[in-house]
């Protein structure tokens, strides 16, 4: 296969994983989150330190990975039990910008030059690249689907869209909101944290600047463009909005234009998302079923 | 102990201006509850438009002006084509929309002006002012009487004038005010004029004072004015004033003296976060706790 | 005097600044039984069923459940003990279902479990359960509209059905027949019987005082926060102390019915 369809299909992959993670803490518990790069980023960093100053390999750190950003979550979702919508929405902005901060001005985390040097994934001693890196992000993303998925069957993840609907009379239920909404935030980051941790291998190269609020801008959109809530919404919103700038290739001088513009329109005609409720995959599936009773 | 009082003017300065892009995203705020960040774009637009007819004509005070009814206009457009259809969806849709706007305006302006720095080359009719061995620039002055006599319109606007008076009543519940007779649309429109043509001055200010206008000026006061106005409180118009002023101060001083390796741009996230810990409705803000 | 009442209410005060919402209240209500708490706008009601069902703590006083103290603890906790309520201004989950709605609350108890919320919740024994609830609160031909498009009067059935899949053994109902028609008030009246029949205790919260005055088994009124009487319907009807408290707000006619 040729290498530039290639790595547009890694990223699309790992920007999949991430994002279903965003989307069990935005689309599932409704917590808004625009920081979701900081933790895409502590995944990031957490495996280049771990494999350039210890040596560890990917599959060794992978665990390390998982436990540091899914802590750093938990406390990150330590604010959305006491502030909520706008507020939340700036904090998490706020998070973000110093966490990028950090990274760029701590000596350890590399400084303004960021981590070089990042071996390749190796698996049973043959490393990892093209094809196949593909396919170990495609097994990675699988696994984010299947948790994505399960999450909308198992009874965490009812709690999670009853918070999302209404949080005090989720409580007279008896849902916790703190237990829930900390679950999402945890299994939401550790997802970013190991696509972050893809990403450092894959690169072999990462500074601050990848995990500035921009590309948390661009990971919410992906949710809000394929669909907020549904499992396969973060797949067609990575894909979409990752196939596009290649598209407009020829057009290099207006591909930012026309990508804020796509967006804008997306945004401005299907709020819900072209997988969401009232978006226009669901509403042609409903004029071929015209089973309207079950739909409505 | 000169230099300080130096720092402190200029401080002061850029807290002002920031105050400026501020009280426009407050008030907007406090009226629709949207997080306006499209209105940095508004403030870039403000700057170029300033510096275009400026060029043109030669007149400031015609810049000004032509700058401030363009961006009147751009910011009702964009209210009425943008956010008034969004409004019943979750407060994240019209931040995206938001952000895509800010984005779509700095692409624009770099097609049609070009990716460099232009200056701003000015000939104030201000002379610089000199206390004992302190001076205070043409451009520093100007910062302080245009940003004072801006304050003191919106003070006497949104406190004495019954479009303030409306303008309160429409932020509280804007069904009730459609109800009780006053035109819920065409308050929100003025509200959108007023904080839009007070970014375009703003625009022009910070063109002027650092002799710098380029397409991606706004990007950074976008996010760092949303920290102000949680500092000052949302909706706070007089909280965003003081937050702005408090951190202009503080960002320069943190820069000329202590020595520490911190970007001065996470310094308003690092104030908001301590803010929410300490006192969640924000320094002058006043927001009930709902059950 | 520890009795083994359902629920009791001992000297229980709540202040919010310098007011004093609730002042001095105590109550008790028992098993099978209907106790209406009623009194004029402003009385403290909604107070009270907030500090009962968890959502504000008592300045002072206590309450007990079933001769647990559970003042001050969080509402799931409260729920889980087995403490149902309504709201005053209906609050169903909108995204979801009418049936989700009431599967929503059949997972009460793995809520509170430490690894048990990752069990599947979306199988045919918890969806019969909670169509049996539906049907036996009449919204059965709706299980599958999304809550947000359902008419208010389904919306009150629909939050009773919620509190009785946590099969609740205390049901607190919050104005629950406020803006429906007649025809629907007599038969939401027959549902809240048929509840305190299977034994459940019903505190009830009522502004039109027909219906309190049908349902309950005694009231207890409050007025500017304080409990101004208490005893079985008849005697309240007549009780100089309400009717003065209702006539002082102009609702004579209510009293006189």
């Amino acid at each position: 296969m040729d290498s530039y369809i290639i790595t547009i299909g890694i990223f699309i992959a790992i920007n999949s994983i991430v994002v279903s993670g965003l989307n069990i803490i935005v689309g599932y518990a409704g917590q808004i989150s625009l920081g979701h790069a900081a933790f895409f980023g502590i995944g990031a960093y957490t495996a280049a330190i771990l494999a350039t100053k210890a040596g560890l390999s990917f599959w060794l750190s992978l665990p390390v990975v998982i436990v540091i950003t899914g802590t750093i979550g938990l406390l990150m979702g330590l604010p959305s039990l006491r502030v909520r919508e706008d507020f939340l929405a700036i904090t998490t902005i706020g998070i973000n910008f110093i966490v990028e901060a950090f990274f760029m001005y701590v000596p350890f985390f590399g400084g303004a030059l960021g981590i070089g040097g990042i071996p390749r994934i190796e698996f049973f001693g043959t490393p990892l690249h093209g094809f196949a890196f593909l396919v170990l992000c495609l097994v990675f993303l699988v696994i984010a689907l299947f948790i994505s998925w399960w999450f909308t069957k198992a009874w965490c993840g009812l709690a999670c869209f009853t918070l999302r609907d209404d949080e005090v009379a989720a409580s007279t239920i008896g849902v916790s909101p703190v237990k829930f909404k900390l679950l999402a935030f945890v299994i939401g980051t550790a997802m970013a944290g190991i696509g972050g941790a893809l990403y450092a291998h894959y690169m072999r190269f990462i500074s601050a600047s990848d995990f500035g609020f921009p590309v948390s801008v661009m990971m919410l959109s992906m949710l809000v463009v394929g669909g907020m809530g549904t499992v396969w919404g973060p797949i067609l919103g990575a894909a979409i909005l990752g196939i596009l700038p290649e598209v407009f290739r020829p057009l290099i001088d207006y591909r930012m234009l026309l990508y804020a513009t796509l967006l804008l329109l997306v945004i401005r005609l299907q709020p819900g998302g072209i997988l969401g409720d009232n978006g226009f995959v669901k509403s042609r599936l409903k004029a071929f079923s015209r089973g309207g009773k079950n739909e409505k | 102990m000169d230099l300080f009082i130096e720092q402190l003017m200029n401080g002061l300065a850029i807290g002002a201006i920031y105050a400026l892009i501020t009280s426009g995203l407050s008030l907007i705020y406090g009226i629709l509850r949207i997080l306006h960040v499209a209105h940095a774009g508004i403030y870039t637009i403000g700057a170029y438009v300033g510096l275009g007819v400026y060029s043109m004509t030669g007149n400031l005070l015609f810049a000004i002006l032509a700058s401030m009814a363009v961006c009147s206009i751009l910011g009702i457009l964009v209210e009425r084509i943008v956010y008034s259809p969004l409004l019943k969806f979750p407060p994240y849709v019209p931040l995206i929309a938001s952000i895509a706007l800010l984005l779509g305006i700095e692409e624009v302006m770099r097609l049609i002006a070009g990716p460099q720095i232009h200056g701003f080359p000015v000939s104030l009719p201000l002379a610089t002012i000199r206390v004992g061995n302190i001076s205070l620039s043409s451009a520093l002055v100007m910062v302080y009487i245009v940003s004072i006599v801006i304050f003191f319109v919106l003070w006497i606007i949104t406190s004495k004038t019954d479009l303030g008076l409306a303008m309160r009543a429409v932020s509280q519940d804007m069904s009730i005010a459609s109800a009780m007779g006053i035109n819920s649309r065409q308050i929100v429109s003025l509200t959108f004029a007023i904080g839009s043509s007070i970014a375009a001055i703003a625009g022009i200010l910070v063109g002027i004072y650092f002799n710098q206008v380029y397409p991606t000026m706004g990007a950074v006061p976008a996010y760092k004015t949303l920290a102000l106005i949680v500092v000052g409180g949302l909706g706070s118009v007089p909280g965003a004033i003081l937050a702005s002023l408090l951190l202009g101060i503080a960002e320069t001083l943190l820069i000329g003296y202590a020595n520490i390796p911190f970007p001065r741009d996470a310094l308003a996230f690092v104030a908001m976060i301590l803010v929410l810990m300490i006192r969640p409705e924000g320094l002058l803000g006043n927001i009930k706790k709902k059950i | 005097m520890k009795n083994n009442s359902l629920l009791r209410l001992e000297n229980v005060s709540k202040q919010f600044g310098g007011l004093h919402a609730v002042e001095d209240v105590s109550f008790s209500l028992n098993k099978k039984e209907i106790l209406g708490l009623i009194g004029p706008n402003g009385a403290g009601k909604t107070t009270c069923f907030n500090m009962i069902s968890g959502a504000l703590k008592p300045t002072t006083g206590k309450i007990f459940f079933k001769g647990i103290r559970i003042d001050g603890l969080p509402i799931h906790k409260i729920a889980s003990m087995g403490i149902g309520r309504t709201f005053q201004i209906v609050r169903p989950f909108y995204s979801l279902t009418a049936l989700e709605n009431i599967q929503a609350a059949l997972g009460i108890e793995k809520y509170q479990s430490k690894f048990q919320f990752w069990q599947k919740w979306d199988n045919q024994n918890i969806k019969k359960m909670a169509l049996e609830i539906l049907e036996k609160v009449g919204l059965a031909d709706f299980a599958h509209y999304k809550a947000g498009l359902l008419p208010l009067g389904n919306l009150r059935r629909l939050e009773i059905a919620r509190a009785l899949a946590l099969k609740p053994e205390l049901l607190l109902l919050d104005e629950s027949f406020s803006g429906l028609r007649q025809e629907e008030i007599n038969k939401l009246s027959e549902l809240i019987l048929q509840i305190k029949e299977s034994g459940v205790g019903i505190l009830l919260i009522e502004h039109n005082m027909r219906v309190a005055m049908g349902l309950s088994d005694r009231m207890v009124v409050l007025d500017h926060g304080k409990l101004i009487a208490s005893g079985p319907p008849e005697k309240i009807k007549n009780d100089p102390h309400v009717i003065e408290a209702y006539l002082g707000k102009g609702e004579k006619k209510y009293v006189a019915s």
